[in-house]
């Protein structure tokens, strides 16, 4: 119970941060610009965690359901006059079915094959958008779309796309957090942890993959459409391969399994990257050196490490009591 | 025409194949996933000018010199950066990103050693094509499915015959009881990861006098060769090359014959099809589902 | 243990950095005020240097055109700044690496824009990156010179966006007039997916349904792709006249390669020039018959230069960095420079507005390309593109060509009647 308390102060800051910080940044355009997309990967890498994290099933393809969120978006909004905060939601269900689709298809496939699957389809779907059928996406000169308006209110500076940023990943953020913690979350983590057992148990595994990959989906696609209607602009190369590989980059930085893994991992990387944005050409070399360091040394992620190491201490610290019992019954609650 | 194509779908093919065989080879023997063969296979190219037309050494000489290096790399990277993750038992994707955060140090820093413009690969042969009666193709071609038919056959006796090959088998099945049987594991998987590097390195030598080289060069297809390899059944050599040079051709004649717009599309709607309807490939391999 | 220390060493390293973010952001405040004073009319006196921002793709796939472009521009304003520079005030360049991204292009803009309060920039090559970013660029009123040669992005009402580089749009009815020198009646095509590819093809076919040649086929190809051996065969079994290409630098040489190795012996025009890097890797012999329309071509050796600017500046380009330019990229960077210390010098001030204005008033400039003018209007440099042809790695005046070594190209194919 302590433990709560113990972090309050530290929650404070953040919501401190959070609300403070584009006050501080509001003459500085480009660091707002930044904490936009901070706030853009945390969704799109909480919905990675949604599949990976907690129900264990690996995705090299969700550049595929960022790039349908946002094309889904833009051209609801182009061809059919769809008001922009609409057509973000709808283009991220139409990501979320189609993730479901590919989670049906491919729920025999173990791990390994898994991996090749999806990026299978990320790779299909970006050709797809970038030679679509009669030059519905602008192929690959890209398409210019609006802001993102609400109620007639355009939000077409970061300043204001902060906040109604900032008000989406919380959404999102408590949503995840109601999910895995419901009985689903918890069908999620023994499928994760032993198939076999699951199975066993009465879970229908295939249902909970196909639920995983849709939650999954659409939180990515929401952030795809969220990220071009900042940006107002849409391109096929913002959805390349690479791209997939950013995203689980971010959630093992961060740490898997948690609520607190992606938020660390994007705003890690991001801001890593923008430090190495001197270096010019050789910030790609030394962004791979650093991403193998990470992994090797630190495989848990910053967060997750950092976590383990604060529990074990606590362990030890009440190594007498009998807080044992908590401290296991925490690490399964987060 | 016909005969045209089908030169040009074989060399592709063998090139997929050569790749497919290195993600079969790493498969087999340590039951994991590579990102990197792709990268390895420009550096192969990158190291193959260095020493066949900068330093003017004799083209087998630089190939084998070549190989050499990249083997030593593959188990270099096995060494330092696999090794130590499976130590930790870490999950498998941990390996997966491992082997990308490579590629990307290979693909950059090969532009900061080798520059940005793509480098002109001399002809091994001195002449640049062969015309059998209104056919012309590069001897290169030619070199290609040669060498591409000899690896596999190569690396099926290699794996199925030898004690290596065996020991090499045994250490993916069950590395404790591999190696309570006196069997080196840890070299073992280091020389399959050092063997698949070599492959990588020896199909980067043989487009590169195709294409010429440049740092991109083996992205594409460094991610079509895992179609290849589960076309043909992953983690089986004969189905690596049988798979490339399907989808070679495959490749060749449905870009000629129906349209070039859609061409990339094929190697992964293939894969598609494959995994969810015969997982196991053309060969049957009993490697894949759960 | 081992963890713990290197998980505080990353959380330093990350404290740090932010520290630094917040640092520049601290200190770009100061030149906020400076340059809003700037703004308020007290002239060009902005700082000690003018700020050039320039962001290109220096890794990835159009690394190569992207770090020559850099090199060449840094070479300008080396000699820029010898020469008193802008208006008294030297000139500064700040660099960035796009790496091909649209994400890293906007994220990067926006820096040069509300970090480094840059007020001149040179733009991208890639018609993505520039899509991305040039509107951000023309709204906060950042004098603009871009460098791609797409026709499609200066079609964007952005004033302040200019090009000193040649619009691939103007080429393809002078590719029609060579054709039609020639009495050629058929072509295939064959071009690439991206944007500046794509759409020089698209208006190219519909300028040779217009003009009656007959279009036998069109094969096209996605960046990153190394094999078109399906579409070349395709090409020369179409038994077309001639051959049209609209392709990204690299592909250029491996399908002219190809298709000579398929037996394809004729004309081949192409949409850009095509330049030393890829004769280097198509071979001399392959190359020969590669013809097109351009403001430029890259050369072997000083020596075999014509133009007296365009020996000085591969001159120099090969004093600093020890070879010549291999590319066209290098030329756009520096006449993009000259273009900027033109206006500069015509307006009297480095203001961005003023830049903007005295910009439309350039003409007679020569720039390595032909004489630069921008009084049309249209913010184009370049109006009038010579024609050129390969010929036994050389690059030859189209007609020269014609009156002299055509009928030689006829008997060497077999081609004359």
């Amino acid at each position: 119970m302590d433990k709560t308390k113990k972090m309050n102060p530290l929650m404070l800051a953040v919501i401190a941060a959070c609300i403070g910080l584009p006050f501080v940044f509001m003459g500085a355009p480009f660091i707002l610009l930044i904490l936009c997309y901070i706030e853009i990967y945390i969704i799109a890498v909480s919905g990675l965690d949604i599949v990976f994290g907690y129900c264990g099933q690996i995705s090299l393809g969700h550049a595929a359901f960022y790039a349908i969120g946002a094309y889904g978006s833009v051209l609801l909004h182009k061809y059919y006059n769809v008001p922009v905060f609409f057509s973000m939601l709808i283009g991220a269900a139409i990501g979320a079915v189609i993730g479901a689709i590919v989670a049906y298809t491919c729920s025999n496939l173990v791990f390994h094959f898994l991996s090749l699957a999806t990026q299978a389809v990320g790779e299909i779907v970006y050709i797809l958008i970038s030679h679509s059928p009669g030059n519905i996406t602008g192929n690959f000169v890209g398409m210019y779309t609006d802001s993102v308006s609400i109620f007639g209110f355009k939000l077409d500076n970061q300043f204001k796309f902060y906040w109604f940023g900032l008000v989406c990943v919380l959404i999102f953020l408590a949503l995840k957090q109601a999910l895995i913690n419901s009985r689903t979350g918890r069908a999620f983590m023994a499928i994760r942890e032993n198939v076999k057992a699951a199975d066993g148990m009465g879970i229908d595994v295939r249902m909970y993959k196909v639920k995983a990959f849709a939650m999954s989906a659409f939180y990515t696609a929401f952030a795809g459409a969220l990220v071009t209607h900042m940006t107002k602009y849409a391109s096929p190369d913002s959805f390349l391969y690479k791209q997939s590989v950013m995203f689980l980059t971010m959630l093992l930085f961060g740490g898997t399994g948690s609520l607190w893994g992606p938020i660390v991992g994007s705003i890690s990387v991001l801001v890593i990257n923008e430090s190495l944005r001197d270096l010019q050409n050789l910030q790609m070399l030394v962004f791979g050196v650093l991403m193998l360091i990470v992994i090797i040394a630190i495989p848990g992620g910053i967060y997750g490490t950092a976590k383990e190491y604060y529990d074990n201490l606590k362990a030890k610290k009440s190594a007498g009591k009998t807080d044992a019992g908590t401290a296991v019954s925490e690490k399964k609650g987060v | 025409m016909f005969f045209t194509l089908l030169i040009s779908g074989l060399v592709i093919g063998s090139i997929y194949g050569l790749i497919a065989l290195g993600y079969s080879m790493i498969y087999k023997s340590s039951g994991l996933l590579s990102f990197m063969q792709g990268d390895i296979m420009t550096l192969g190219a990158f190291l193959g000018i260095t020493f066949y037309s900068y330093a003017g050494l004799p083209f087998p000489v630089a190939l084998l010199l070549v190989v050499l290096i990249s083997i030593a790399l593959g188990f270099a990277i096995e060494k330092g950066v696999i090794r130590p993750l499976l130590n930790k038992n870490t999950m498998a994707i941990y390996i997966v990103l491992a082997t990308i955060a490579v590629s990307y140090i290979v693909q950059n820093g090969s532009m900061l050693v080798w520059g940005t413009i793509t480098l002109n690969f001399p002809s091994i042969f001195g002449i640049s094509t062969i015309k059998v009666g209104n056919i012309s193709f590069q001897p290169e071609a030619l070199m290609c499915i040669v060498v591409g038919f000899f690896c596999m056959f190569l690396l099926q006796i290699f794996m199925n015959k030898t004690r290596i090959g065996t020991s090499m088998r045994a250490a993916s099945m069950d590395a404790m009881a591999a190696e309570s049987c006196g069997i080196d594991v840890s070299l073992s998987t280091g020389l399959s990861w050092g063997l698949s590097a070599g492959l990588a390195a020896i199909a980067g030598m043989l487009i590169g006098p195709i294409y010429g080289v440049y740092t991109t060069l083996g992205a594409t297809i460094g991610r079509k060769g895992f179609s290849s390899a589960v076309i043909g059944g992953y983690g089986n050599m004969y189905g690596a090359i049988v798979g490339g040079i399907l989808l070679g051709l495959v490749e060749t004649f449905g870009t000629s014959y129906v349209s070039s717009t859609y061409r990339n599309l094929i190697a992964y709607v293939l894969l598609l099809i494959f995994l969810l309807l015969k997982p196991t490939g053309i060969f049957n391999e009993k490697a894949i589902r759960s | 243990m081992k963890k713990k220390l290197i998980s505080l060493i990353l959380a330093g390293a990350m404290a740090l950095s932010l520290a630094a973010c917040g640092g520049s952001a601290g200190g770009s405040s100061e030149t906020t005020t400076a340059a809003g004073n700037a703004a308020g009319g007290s002239a060009e006196s902005s700082g000690d240097t003018l700020k050039i921002g320039l962001y290109n793709p220096l890794s990835g796939a159009n690394a190569a055109y992207g770090t020559e472009l850099r090199d060449a521009a840094l070479l300008a304003l080396d000699y820029i700044n010898e020469q008193g520079g802008f208006n008294g005030v030297k000139g500064e360049m700040i660099v960035y690496d796009t790496q091909g991204s649209v994400e890293e292009a906007v994220k990067v803009a926006s820096k040069l824009i509300n970090e480094d309060k840059v007020t001149i920039a040179i733009g991208p090559m890639n018609s993505s990156e520039m899509f991305a970013s040039g509107a951000s660029l023309n709204d906060a009123g950042v004098y603009t010179l871009g460098c791609g040669t797409s026709p499609t992005w200066m079609q964007e009402d952005w004033p302040y966006v200019f090009r000193a580089a040649v619009n691939n749009g103007v080429t393809p009815p002078l590719i029609i007039d060579m054709m039609k020198e020639l009495g050629y009646t058929s072509m295939a095509g064959f071009y690439g997916q991206d944007d500046a590819s794509l759409a020089t093809y698209e208006s190219f076919k519909k300028l040779c349904e217009e003009a009656g040649i007959e279009v036998k086929d069109s094969e096209s190809y996605d960046q990153g792709d190394t094999d078109y051996s399906a579409q070349v065969a395709n090409i020369v079994n179409s038994g077309a006249d001639c051959v049209y290409i609209s392709v990204n630098g690299e592909t250029g040489p491996v399908i002219v390669k190809q298709l000579r190795q398929y037996g394809y012996d004729g004309i081949i025009f192409d949409k850009e020039s095509f330049m030393t890097a890829q004769v280097a890797i198509a071979g001399a012999d392959n190359s020969s018959y590669v013809a097109f329309a351009n403001p430029y071509v890259t050369y072997n050796t000083v020596e075999e230069i014509d133009f007296d600017n365009m020996k000085d500046f591969c001159q120099r380009f090969k004093d600093k960095y020890g070879k010549m330019p291999q590319t066209d990229s290098a030329y756009r960077g520096w006449d993009a420079m000259l273009v900027l210390w033109e206006a500069s010098k015509i307006a009297g001030s480095n203001e961005p507005d003023a830049l903007k204005d005295a910009t439309h008033k350039i003409s007679g400039l020569e720039g390595l390309g032909g004489p630069i003018d921008f009084t049309p209007g249209d913010r184009e440099a370049y109006h009038d593109v010579r024609k050129f042809v390969l010929d036994n790695g050389l690059n030859v005046e189209w007609t020269k060509w014609v009156a002299e070594n055509y009928d030689g190209f006829l008997s060497a194919t077999g081609r004359e009647k």
